[in-house]
């Protein structure tokens, strides 16, 4: 140990050793020549390198030496280095950016105190269907009663309009507990937590501010704290402002949170006249207390309560948060790490035989150096340097790689992935690179390192075999990994082949409308100001005047918000046929979505008239009640006669019978993947009304969005100061923004397996050169014996297709088990679809003849004089 | 560092450190002193020398300072340590036997 401190103080002064070396050594020399002795003179060279080699310096100058060799060697084949260099950051920015996301839902700890200790409680109730809701009274009784908490706090979720500021706006809100932010083990920036009276109904008018609603609405005053606001008009006293690195521990993040407010005393009574419920219980358990415990301790409270009178059966689910939060996410993690991860490490593989086919290149040079003398541990650490400069370089660039695929994740991904709102690279995620390097630098610097080891150089050339890893088995194992790696890629390619098919299909096939020109704005008249019906007609008349009157706009309707293509959830009416008896058999009612609109929602969305009329602008209040229905409410039950002329009751109204004028196309309206459901479409001022509370407005426009959305905001402003819209969009945007998941996956795995692609053209690439090297000896003499160049390259491009073609049995194998894996998230798109695989195989199976091309033609081109005088 | 099994190498430290024994010199003075103390049989060439004295030096055999040599000239001087003084008795022992053994062999 001591010896090896003296070497390493020497190694720091290196510099001056070497001078006084130099000195001591001249004032040796001086002494001899002033006394003519004959002692000395021997060789002073190898006296200072023998010295120096005692110092140790020769390893480290050495590796000093092949780091600027390496450096040198690797910008002399830009080719070689960019691809190389290229590929790996690719591997390793990919897995690297994966890392991240499942870094973010599963790793990390979530930002509470002592976040181990946090779960969230629900009641599941089973009767008819499952509902994951608790009741109000049960949890005032678990909290009350239960032992395995420290504390437990309810909240839920809903969206108000904040007005009373310059602009109203919606915003997302929660009711919670007061104990809620205490138990997170958060305390306000600014003034107090929720008063523990906020539990109490008549007390719940206080509320805290979201740093970010602070600063963007409020300006960030410091004086808001006992300040009124007004949430969809009613007066909230501010208590605080949250502390920005808040999360709120949901999927959306919250703007404001207000007190819950329950009747404790009525819910508890339990007689029926009070009886709500709460959508998420969060609790912090004791220390030690497990999961299980928890969920047996709160069970044995619930066994003493009564249930409710349609009996439903009660069980409770405790999870810890971060799996309530993340659960889903984590296992797209996992998976993602582990898909990048097998691409990293074809990635090196290829890079590994690239790398083997240079040293073939430059076989010459080693087995010189070898013959020279240098020792075999230096031929091999000098590649190994060679192939670790490339991956430090592949992995600096792969992190920079990483920063990018991550805010494409974070801006694309429709996922929420976290709860941080972006994906944090830290320790953990640099940790993970930097492990990622030193695998890389194992399998593919170790391959051709090892390969060298086991041959022996000067007896190759003594031989006259003029290749390193010429022997017969190494070319099999390269042709296995080629194989290996076409049969990987054929079954991603088909896979993703077929998730873009589906996306297709889904966004743009057989939406029965046109989206080009049309805006949606939606506007959420809850409020109590328009339970009116005159009221809300009123609005609504105005907006759609004003509206039409914008320069650029074309035509208005109105509709419900959540019938606005591809829709959401639906409530459905069942209507009554005129003529027809009433059904008991609710399977047999003419079940229908209604839809209220005016004439104009046909023309907007280019909704083909089958027969009959549209809706007119004359169908009024006081005009003969009239409907217009879809292609498959006829087909449905009108089977094999016109529907025009029959008269249904619908809706609320029960007593108008309604006359059905005339029949369009269907329109995908419940969501892109599902079939179109039986439509009527009733003119909204002949409805009742109430659904128009939920009021959507399309806008046909051949204007951006960016130019209409602020004439139409100013519109509302201006018949109603109080009133927000809660949103503005094309119906592309719309569209896009439903199939933003599947599309999301069907990205990645494009990403993927264009990725792919290109690793088995640099892969067959590698292979087939090395067996042309390897073959050069053959070629010569064939060419000497008056073989044309046409035969060359056609005999090399056939050992290719040897490589390619089983490569391409197994991956059509693959495909068909990997397809049968995804065949859930198709969408009219079969699995074994042979359209997509012919594509996929036959671009693989081209990219791959292209890339063996090349080694042909320049085998073809060889002087057979030169190859063989190589002997 | 032990590896002085091979005789001549191990016979130069030996020469080195009996040289250095009674007074602290520099390079050239060593292999002048060897060289004079041996009539002028052996000849130490500084290809063997230095490389020696930086051997025994590492293995703390011997130490070094910077001084002005007799002609006002800087030289590197060269001092026996305990531990070189140990080792030297030890050699000095060994190299007894040896040349003992090796006499009986010819004699005979």
């Amino acid at each position: 140990m001591t010896s090896l401190g003296r070497t390493l103080r020497k190694l720091l002064r290196r510099r001056r050793l070497h001078a006084e070396m130099e000195a001591e050594l001249a004032h040796h020399r001086e002494l001899s020549r002033e006394n003519g002795n004959p002692i000395g003179l021997g060789n002073v060279t190898a006296a200072k390198e023998s010295t120096l080699d005692l110092w140790r310096f020769t390893l480290l100058e050495n590796a000093w030496r092949d780091i600027r060799h390496a450096f040198r060697s690797l910008r002399r084949r830009p080719a070689y280095t960019i691809t190389a260099v290229g590929s790996l950051a690719l591997g390793i920015g990919v897995c690297t950016a994966m890392f991240t996301v499942l870094n973010a839902v599963a790793l990390r700890p979530l930002p509470y105190a002592n976040p181990q200790q946090l779960v969230w409680v629900t009641q599941v109730l089973k009767a008819n269907n499952t509902d994951e809701i608790t009741f109000t009274p049960d949890f005032l009784d678990w909290r009350a009663g239960n032992r395995t908490f420290q504390s437990m706090a309810a909240y839920n979720e809903n969206t108000r309009s904040l007005t009373g500021i310059a602009e109203p706006i919606e915003v997302h809100t929660v009711k919670a507990s007061a104990a809620l932010l205490p138990l997170l083990g958060i305390s306000p920036l600014l003034g107090r937590n929720l008063p523990q009276n906020a539990d109490f109904a008549g007390h719940e008018h206080v509320a805290l501010l979201s740093h970010a609603i602070w600063r963007s609405r409020f300006g960030a005053d410091r004086s808001i704290v006992g300040k009124p606001i007004l949430l969809d008009g009613e007066q909230y006293i501010v208590t605080g402002v949250l502390p920005g690195r808040f999360l709120f521990p949901g999927v959306e993040q919250v703007d404001i949170i207000t007190g819950l407010g329950k009747n404790e005393a009525g819910e508890l009574a339990r007689d029926g006249k009070v009886f709500t419920a709460v959508r998420n219980v969060i609790g912090r358990l004791q220390p030690g207390i497990t999961n299980e415990q928890a969920r047996q301790d709160l069970m044995v409270i619930q066994a003493h309560l009564p249930l409710p009178p349609w009996m439903p059966t009660i069980t409770i689910k405790v999870l810890s948060l971060r799996d309530h939060l993340f659960g889903n996410a984590k296992i797209t993690g996992v998976v993602l790490v582990a898909g990048s991860l097998l691409f990293l490490l074809i990635a090196s593989s290829n890079v590994g035989s690239l790398s083997l086919v240079r040293l073939m290149q430059r076989d010459r040079e080693l087995a010189i150096r070898r013959v020279l003398g240098a020792a075999r541990a230096r031929v091999i650490s000098q590649l190994l340097i060679e192939s670790s400069l490339l991956a430090v370089f592949a992995a600096a660039l792969g992190l920079f790689l990483a920063m990018g695929i991550r805010s494409l994740l974070i801006a694309f991904g429709p996922y929420r992935l976290s709860i941080y709102g972006n994906l944090p690279i830290d320790m953990r995620v640099v940790a993970f690179a930097s492990v990622l390097l030193v695998l890389t630098i194992l399998v593919f610097g170790m391959l051709p390192a090892l390969r060298m080891s086991d041959f022996h150089l000067g007896e190759a050339i003594a031989a006259g075999q003029m290749s390193i890893a010429g022997k017969r088995h190494n070319l099999r194992l390269l042709s296995i990994v080629g194989a290996a790696e076409i049969a990987i890629v054929i079954a991603l390619s088909s896979s993703a082949a077929l998730m873009l098919e589906s996306f297709w299909n889904m966004r743009y096939k057989e939406l029965g409308f046109e989206s080009q020109h049309a805006i949606a704005a939606t506007i959420n008249l809850g409020s109590s100001r328009y339970g009116d019906k005159n009221r809300e007609f009123a609005f609504i008349n105005q907006l759609l005047e004003r509206a039409a009157a914008i320069p650029g706009v074309e035509a208005v309707t109105p509709t419900v918000a959540s019938e606005i293509p591809p829709g959401e959830g639906h409530n459905t009416n069942n209507a009554r046929i005129e003529g027809r008896p009433l059904p008991t058999n609710s399977r047999l009612k003419a079940i229908h979505q209604a839809q209220e609109v005016s004439g104009a929602y046909f023309k907007i969305l280019r909704i083909p008239l089958l027969e009959g009329r549209l809706l007119r602008d004359s169908d009024t209040a006081n005009n003969l009640p009239v409907v217009v229905v879809n292609s498959q409410f006829a087909k449905r039950y009108f089977p094999g006669e016109s529907a025009l002329g029959h008269r249904l009751q619908t809706g609320e109204r029960e007593n108008a019978w309604y006359t059905i004028v005339g029949v369009v196309g269907d329109v995908k309206t419940s969501g892109l993947t599902a079939p179109p459901q039986p439509v009527v479409y009733t003119p909204y001022e002949q409805s009742d009304g109430g659904r128009l509370r939920d009021l959507g407005v399309i806008i046909r426009s051949a204007l951006p969005v960016g130019s209409i959305a602020p004439e139409f905001r100013k519109i509302v402003h201006d018949l109603d100061p109080e009133q927000p819209v809660a949103s503005i969009a094309t119906i592309d945007q719309r569209l896009n923004a439903s199939v933003s998941r599947p599309r999301f996956t069907a990205d990645i795995l494009f990403v993927f397996s264009c990725f792919g692609v290109l690793l088995a053209i640099i892969g067959v690439y590698g292979v087939v050169t090395c067996r042309t090297r390897a073959q050069m000896r053959e070629i010569a003499v064939r060419q000497a014996l008056g073989a044309q160049r046409t035969a060359i390259i056609s005999n090399i491009l056939g050992q290719a297709i040897r490589l390619v073609v089983p490569g391409l049995l197994a991956g059509i194998a693959l495909a068909f088990l990997g397809n049968r894996l995804i065949s859930g998230l198709l969408f009219e798109v079969k699995p074994g679809d042979p359209a997509a695989l012919v594509v996929v195989c036959a671009g693989i199976v081209l990219a791959a003849l292209a890339a063996s091309f090349v080694p042909a033609l320049r085998a073809s081109r060889l002087d057979p004089l030169v190859s063989l005088r190589q002997d | 560092m032990g590896k002085s099994q091979n005789l001549l190498q191990g016979t130069l430290d030996l020469l080195i450190l009996h040289a250095l024994q009674h007074e602290t010199m520099h390079g050239y003075a060593i292999a002048q002193t060897i060289h004079l103390l041996s009539d002028e049989v052996l000849t130490v060439e500084e290809g063997s020398l230095y490389p020696a004295l930086s051997r025994l030096e590492l293995d703390a055999c011997i130490s070094s300072s910077w001084g002005l040599s007799e002609n006002n000239r800087r030289a590197k001087y060269y001092k026996i340590t305990a531990r070189g003084k140990k080792i030297l008795a030890g050699q000095q022992e060994s190299w007894k036997r040896l040349s003992a053994a090796v006499q009986q062999v010819l004699a005979r």
